[in-house]
């Protein structure tokens, strides 16, 4: 059995603002939750973005984290881009529920029209392992 | 168990010039204060990279502990080549006690918009020594430790 999986929550975000609740849970046959990494479509989308996250109901990043310490961008190698956690975080089937919440400012949306780049769906990343 | 907790404290500025008075209660949990980062949320969209957008001051443990002194810069707008370091701190917090201090605007008037900035805690609720908390600790990092680890947006 491989020591690795990047396990992939998926999230559209259907409006400027919007704030989506998460839940997922993780694969039972990972022991720890490595890293994490938060992708989005656009450079533009991240400005603002925040995320919630907790494992089992504890608290790893409060709502008003910014997406922005959790991404990177395309001049960091593939292995590189994840942020990883410092402390041993339970995986094996854990519950993890969070909160998105899309950086774009509702009142810059004109009229009815769609804005640019709406909808679009966030990935985030978790980066399961057997490896301590 | 989650020992490291990054708890934040966003601050709104509406105008320009204005200070903002910080009385805020860290949560009795958290036992240290390892490290902090303050930065630009979102508001302001310049151009080219502003140097200094505002001062912040905080004192942790009832204004015990005069700690943090730091300019606060904003990037260009849809700049990706900044880096977010924390910068170390230790700093043993008692329980219930207020984080106090004044965050001061100085952005350019020209430049002014509303924006937030964001002051990220990395704190702990672990005793010192418990649990080591300093990913880079091995590394010569005196002043401060790369908290996304290489070069994260660089």
């Amino acid at each position: 059995m491989k020591k690795h999986k990047f396990q992939q929550i998926r999230v559209t975000v259907n409006s400027p603002g919007e704030a989506l609740r998460i839940t997922a849970q993780t694969d039972k046959q990972y022991a720890r939750i490595r890293g994490i990494y938060v992708s989005l479509p656009q450079e533009s989308l991240i400005a603002g973005t925040m995320l919630g996250l907790k494992v089992n109901n504890q608290e790893i990043f409060e709502d008003l984290h910014e997406v922005k310490l959790l991404t990177s961008g395309n001049q960091v190698a593939p292995n590189q881009k994840f942020f990883l956690f410092e402390e041993h975080l339970d995986a094996a089937g854990s519950a993890i529920e969070g909160r998105l919440t899309d950086g774009a400012a509702l009142e810059t949306v004109p009229g009815d029209l769609t804005p640019e780049g709406y909808p679009y769906e966030a990935k985030i990343y978790l980066w399961l392992s057997n490896e301590n | 168990m989650a020992y490291i907790s990054y708890h934040i404290l966003q601050l709104k500025v509406e105008s320009s010039g204005q200070t903002i008075h910080i009385n805020h209660k860290i949560p009795a949990y958290l036992k240290r204060c390892t490290g902090f980062l303050v930065k630009h949320t979102k508001g302001l969209k310049p151009n080219a990279h502003l140097p200094e957008i505002g001062w912040l001051n905080l004192q942790f443990n009832n204004l015990n502990e005069n700690a943090i002194a730091a300019v606060v810069a904003c990037p260009a707008h849809l700049e990706v080549n900044d880096c977010y370091d924390f910068q170390t701190l230790d700093i043993q917090l008692k329980p219930g006690a207020l984080l106090c201090g004044i965050y001061t605007d100085t952005t350019p008037i020209s430049s002014f918009s509303p924006y937030h900035i964001s002051v990220y805690l990395r704190c702990t609720s672990l005793e010192k020594d418990a649990y080591n908390t300093n990913p880079n600790a091995d590394k010569e990092q005196p002043y401060s430790d790369s908290f996304y680890q290489e070069d994260k947006l660089c």
